[in-house]
């Protein structure tokens, strides 16, 4: 039993010579010659060295790089447009808490402000409404966006 | 499993290393200059991988565009070919088994592996060589193999790289890679046997 495995790992071996052997012949250019097992194998590592039936375009290397710095530019304009509608959002934000302190210093009866600036904001109700318009305009205007940016 | 990375030649590292340092310092043409040089491998594995040109194209696409985005993590460990190789094997890995395409990567054990002796004692090299119908037969012969030994011949024969390099392509074992390449090729020799090419 040994020896049949001893004789199956000889001949694996030998044919793999012969397989390495071809590869190399091949790579040198050596002229071929030997079996007809060995020619084969030659025959082979011919073909393996032939070029594939389809490429990559030749101006892959350029339009890679157009395409990365096309990527590149569409994220920075959409972080750019993003940084801008946050800091809209901010100023808003701070404009309602300002005039929210206002409202509630003019309830506690502080006297520097003057009253009739805030009585004249709250009693118009389109003042408030439009407040609330402008800041659920840019929610609306940023989230789609950044939606659709992450899902694709 | 990962093999053990190979030492690095000087040659290697000092190109790879300057190569690398110019894409991360953003100099003009160093990324056209790394994506010309490794196109060819990138292609070798992804298209023999999927042999749909179309989707191969895609997916070198997407192997330079994720070394381009994770270049800063390169860490010098390995050459660059590897490391590149690795993200377009791994790519075109991953959509076979999207698709659910055997790779062909089980081997069965070596003892069902049964040699053929040599049925014809001549073979004509001359003749098969100027035969173009035989040399399409055996160019399809070579592509209906499964896809892991296609690649493997076309990486082993043709790009030349060797079974370590291609150990740390793949995270094959080179003994596993060894064995597909003998198998495939003792398979490809048979077909030669075979009357097509009389």
């Amino acid at each position: 039993m040994m020896t049949g495995n001893n004789d199956s790992n000889d001949l694996r071996e030998r044919e793999w010579r012969l397989q390495e052997q071809a590869r190399l012949d091949q790579k040198l250019g050596v002229a071929a010659e030997g079996s007809a097992r060995a020619l084969r194998y030659r025959r082979l590592a011919r073909e393996l060295e032939q070029p594939l039936d389809a490429a990559l375009p030749s101006n892959f290397p350029h339009a890679q790089v157009m395409r990365i710095e096309a990527i590149a530019a569409e994220r920075r304009r959409a972080d750019k447009h993003f940084e801008r509608r946050l800091r809209w959002g901010f100023f808003g934000g701070y404009g309602v808490f300002m005039l929210a302190g206002a409202l509630v210093y003019r309830d506690d009866n502080v006297g520097w402000l003057d009253s009739r600036v805030i009585d004249g904001l709250v009693s118009n109700p389109w003042v408030p409404a439009l407040l609330g318009c402008v800041v659920f305009a840019y929610v609306l205007r940023i989230r789609p966006r950044r939606w659709f940016a992450s899902s694709k | 499993m990962s093999p053990r990375l190979a030492p690095l030649s000087p040659d290697h590292m000092t190109s790879d290393r300057a190569l690398v340092e110019a894409v991360l310092d953003k100099r003009p043409g160093a990324f056209e200059r790394l994506v010309g040089e490794y196109q060819g491998l990138c292609w070798h594995i992804v298209y023999r991988l999927v042999r749909q040109p179309e989707d191969a194209q895609n997916m070198c696409q997407e192997t330079f565009l994720r070394v381009h985005q994770n270049l800063h993590q390169y860490r010098h460990d390995c050459p660059l070919k590897h490391w590149i190789g690795r993200v377009a094997y791994s790519i075109a890995l991953r959509h076979l088994q999207r698709r659910k395409i055997a790779l062909g990567a089980e081997l069965q054990s070596d003892e069902a592996l049964v040699l053929p002796e040599d049925e014809a004692e001549y073979f004509d090299y001359a003749a098969a060589c100027d035969d173009a119908q035989a040399a399409h037969r055996l160019r399809e012969a070579v592509d209906a193999l499964a896809p892991l030994p296609r690649m493997l011949l076309t990486l082993y024969h043709f790009e030349d790289v060797s079974i370590p390099d291609i150990a740390q392509i793949t995270a094959l074992p080179p003994g596993t890679i060894k064995s597909h390449l003998f198998r495939a090729r003792l398979r490809l020799r048979e077909r030669l046997e075979s009357g097509d090419f009389q």
